[in-house]
């Protein structure tokens, strides 16, 4: 078994080529202020299995962070994810609203953060 | 004060959905705040193109949303856009010059880099000719920045050793479109889908890989009872979940299986035989060369791919085949592939296959009706293969065999009578054996990851990064440190997305035109800026002509002028889509010869493509909907007969599982961009191997237990995950995974398609066993 690359300053190397960076720099420290927020709101278009409409917005509103409206629709719904970072908004999006049961699919619509 | 701010985001996101589901555009008044501006962009991911507003403030990017405008993808963008504004973020961006010194890494200005790559590239070229040096560029990148590179090298330098990633992805698709058409690009497009009443997805996780175009025939699904989806994957991947039937072959024998349909098609007499008299021709390749026969000839070459002979070589039941025959002949048939065609040494074969169904039963040049090659890449096409940036093709259909056109873009370039030379260059298999050989000396690799990418992986890391004397030089521009810079001897930091404004061509013929609206970090550059200040530093040391690019294009605008130039009076004319218009337009599909051309939906349709009304293939005989090939010989498309041949590494007794690679809906290619957000990287923390557990327990295999994956070529160690996806005797794994034990390209192999050279990712032998 070969052994695991490091990383270093950002740079991969691996030890079989033998090569390696001097890049000392933690580029973390680096961070955006724009992509630190503290506030993550997303539309989400669903499209749900039309006759579980009422029970798919039922459980999405029983989840906190989300809420769903009304498209006036069959078969699709709105649900807002509001959420302290992109992080637990995607994690809201995958593990909660598409494990739903009667969602087949959920379209990021629109994010927003500040 | 918070609450109003949060409120107004809450209204916004809420009227966003509302919008996209209504088809709508949103009401200015509702969403727009003084604070945010929106632009258009597009997405940057895959060739579905999806048209996104990038919300900017304080010169910042604080919010994406889908363009409900955008008259494809109607709003819909999937997660993985969701995270590109962090993507552009993130803390480890590339973000000055560095150089190899004494085999570590050191900060360099970018005139020291600069002047270090000029002078490696000059003597190369002065020492060793012009062959010496080479040039792998994307599918990402621009089409200015790869039709400039294409300029530099052919037309400047002297080579054709300038190939780029789609040669792994799309050069089967491209094999296909022009040995049957004449020339390459859907003929069809995405309007199609709201057409069609059978959808054909063949070696395609169009769900995962193209989930906006996943929704559509999903949503179209829905709303119409009598419409159906026929499935061809050996693997189950989420697109199953909708087939109304699906056929798994054993991988690499389906062509057997498309035979068979055809076999099933002209015996119940379901083909269109006005349509065959008028359009078609027969070819079968004997002795090397095509020889044309006729229908009745071809009629009897299917008679040894009865369906039941096709369950014989592929695992197919008979009656599946049957079935899948007579709907995709009832259609409208619009028929979705990607890369469990293309991926593949029978992949010319495989895309002729496909066109062939169409062209027999006439379904094509009518809506809801055509053969149509998805692109995993946002400018595989537009970037890549229209410019003419691999090593057999220049811009806009030409060839560099044919003198008509080396002279044609030697003129459009001011290049030297003579220069582009009429031999093809090194295919991409071939250009990293010849680094391997130390003949190519220098190699400038442009937004790409070959150092994770390539099949049978090691020894083209050792060719890249392996201290051995005479090692060739390697540069390397992109946004992130990858497996590729680290064998680097200069990395260049290149500005990403939305940092740069350019041209994105997608998957149907159409152009998007994306705007620089951040600052690129630290001395990140555009790459154009960079490829011109390189052409500057070559003519400056002599070794190509003086005043070559500098004199003539000094911004990305002038090279799209040259670029739409390049287009006129070939099958790709867009000479009407000026810059002014593609800002304000979303997207124009090609052709579109004038300025107040709208488009082309479908091409070869009189009434429809533009270019049969004037230039070269102009045809006043046609009446309206009437088809002309023109650009294939006689006017005619040809209906190929090729054996059904399997893969290049057949399973044995040594090793007897087939193994397969792709991708899942978080992760793009190699990870390099994906794996920056971390909620996309927790979706998939580590390498996986799907194993069927009819396998998984033949082996004594649990789930999470490591698995050594080997092959002839290397192994890999990955987890095992036991599930029913593949079918017996095939593994699974996605290849976006970098740390050296799942470096699956270790494993796969080189072998590559005779025509399109693109290599066999889909296929090869290997053996498994518990680590
Ligand atoms: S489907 Fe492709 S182009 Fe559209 S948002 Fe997703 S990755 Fe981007």
């Amino acid at each position: 078994m070969q052994a695991q690359p490091k990383t270093e300053g950002g740079i991969l190397f691996e030890e079989r080529v033998g090569q390696e960076t001097s890049s000392r720099r933690d580029p973390r420290k680096d961070v955006d202020a724009s992509t630190k927020p503290s506030y993550v709101v997303v539309g989400v278009l669903c499209r749900v299995f039309p006759p579980l409409m009422g029970e798919v917005c039922e459980c999405i509103d029983s989840l906190p962070g989300m809420e769903s409206f009304s498209l006036g629709e069959r078969g699709r719904v709105g649900v807002l994810i509001e959420a302290g970072s992109f992080d637990q908004a995607h994690q809201r999006l995958q593990e909660e609203l598409l494990q739903v049961e009667g969602v087949q699919a959920a379209w990021p619509i629109s994010t927003q953060w500040e | 004060m918070a609450m109003n701010r949060r409120d107004f985001l809450r209204t916004s996101a809420m009227a966003a959905v509302a919008s996209v589901a209504e088809g709508k555009a949103l009401a200015s008044s509702t969403l727009e705040s003084s604070e945010v501006t929106w632009h258009k962009s597009v997405c940057r991911f895959c060739g579905t193109g999806c048209g996104v507003m990038l919300g900017i403030r304080d010169k910042k990017l604080v919010a994406l949303r889908g363009d409900p405008k955008h008259p494809t993808t109607k709003g819909l963008v999937c997660a993985k856009s969701l995270f590109l504004p962090k993507i552009v973020h993130a803390p480890d961006r590339l973000k000055h010059p560095m150089i190899r010194k004494n085999g570590k890494f050191v900060q360099a200005s970018w005139d020291e880099a600069m002047k270090l790559i000029g002078d490696r590239f000059a003597d190369s070229i002065r020492k060793h000719g012009p062959d010496s040096v080479a040039y792998y560029g994307s599918g990402q990148a621009l089409s200015e920045e790869s039709y400039l590179a294409n300029r530099i090298f052919k037309g400047g330098i002297g080579t054709n050793n300038v190939e780029g990633n789609p040669r792994l992805c799309m050069a089967s698709a491209v094999g296909g479109y022009v040995s049957t058409f004449g020339k390459d690009e859907p003929m069809g497009c995405y309007d199609d889908i709201d057409h069609a009443k059978v959808f054909f997805l063949v070696g395609s996780n169009t769900a995962e890989c193209h989930p906006v175009i996943f929704d559509q025939i999903l949503a179209r699904k829905e709303a119409h009872n009598d419409v159906l989806v026929i499935v061809c994957d050996p693997r189950k991947s989420p697109v199953t979940s909708i087939a109304d039937i699906h056929l798994d072959p054993v991988p690499g024998y389906d062509l057997a299986v498309f035979h068979a349909m055809a076999h099933v098609i002209v015996k119940e007499k379901k083909y269109d035989a006005d349509f065959i008299a008028k359009q078609c021709q027969f070819k079968i390749v004997e002795n090397g060369r095509p020889k044309k026969v006729d229908f009745e000839g071809y009629v009897k070459f299917l008679d040894q791919y009865s369906p039941e002979q096709a369950e014989l070589i592929s695992g197919v039941p008979a009656q599946k085949i049957v079935e899948a025959a007579r709907l995709f002949a009832n259609g409208p048939t619009m028929t979705f592939w990607t890369m469990g065609l293309n991926q593949r040494t029978r992949g010319v074969w495989a895309n002729n296959l496909m066109h062939n169904l169409h062209l027999i039963t006439g379904q094509i040049g009518k809506p809801g009706m055509t053969p149509f090659s998805l692109t995993g890449q946002p400018n595989a096409c537009g970037g890549v293969r229209d410019t003419g940036s691999l090593c057999h093709i220049l811009p806009y259909g030409r060839s560099v065999k044919k003198a008509k056109h080396r002279a044609e873009m030697e003129k459009i370039w001011g290049a030297k009578p003579g220069t582009i030379k009429p031999k093809p260059g090194k295919n991409t298999i071939e250009m990293f054996r010849a680094l391997g050989r130390n003949e190519i000396k220098a190699m400038l690799i442009l937004t790409t990851n070959p150092g994770q990418s390539l099949p049978n992986l090691t020894p083209y890391r050792d060719a890249m990064g392996k201290a051995r004397p005479g090692k060739p030089f390697i540069v390397v521009l992109d946004i992130f440190p990858t497996r590729t810079t680290e064998l680097a001897d200069v990395i260049l930091p290149a500005a990403m997305w939305s940092e740069k404004l350019g041209v994105f061509g997608m998957s149907e013929r159409r152009y998007q035109y994306q705007p620089a609206l951040v600052t690129p970090p630290g001395e990140a550059r555009p790459d154009l800026e960079i490829l011109l200040d390189f052409a500057g530093l070559l003519e400056e040391r002599g070794v190509i002509p003086k005043g070559y690019v500098s004199s003539k294009l000094k911004t990305c605008d002038d090279v799209w002028n040259e670029m739409r130039h390049a287009s006129k009076n070939t099958a790709y004319d867009f000479m009407g889509m000026t810059r002014d218009r593609l800002k304000k337009e979303r997207g124009i599909r090609w052709p579109a010869p004038t300025i107040d051309h709208p488009g082309t939906a479908r091409r070869f349709v009189k009434g429809e493509d533009p270019i049969l009304d004037h230039g070269p293939y102009a045809d006043d005989s046609l009446n309206e909907g009437d088809i002309k090939f023109y650009a294939a010989k006689d006017y005619r498309a040809t209906v190929w007969l090729r054996p059904a041949l399997g893969p290049a590494e057949p399973v044995d007794k040594e090793y007897p599982y087939i193994l397969s690679t792709g991708r899942v809906l978080e992760h793009w290619h190699t990870g390099t961009m994906t794996m920056r957000a971390p909620e996309l990287k927790r979706a998939y923390p580590e390498a996986y191997i799907e194993i069927n557990p009819v396998d998984a327990k033949k082996l004594g295999l649990r789930n999470r237990d490591m698995v050594r994956i080997t092959s002839r070529r290397g192994e890999a160690l990955i987890k095992a995950r036991i599930t029913g996806m593949p079918r017996v005797g095939m593994v699974f794994v996605p290849w976006c995974w970098e740390d050296t034990n799942s470096l699956i390209n270790r494993v796969t192999i080189d072998a590559y398609d005779p025509g399109s050279k693109q290599p066999e990712f889909k296929i090869c032998a290997v053996k498994l066993a518990k680590a």
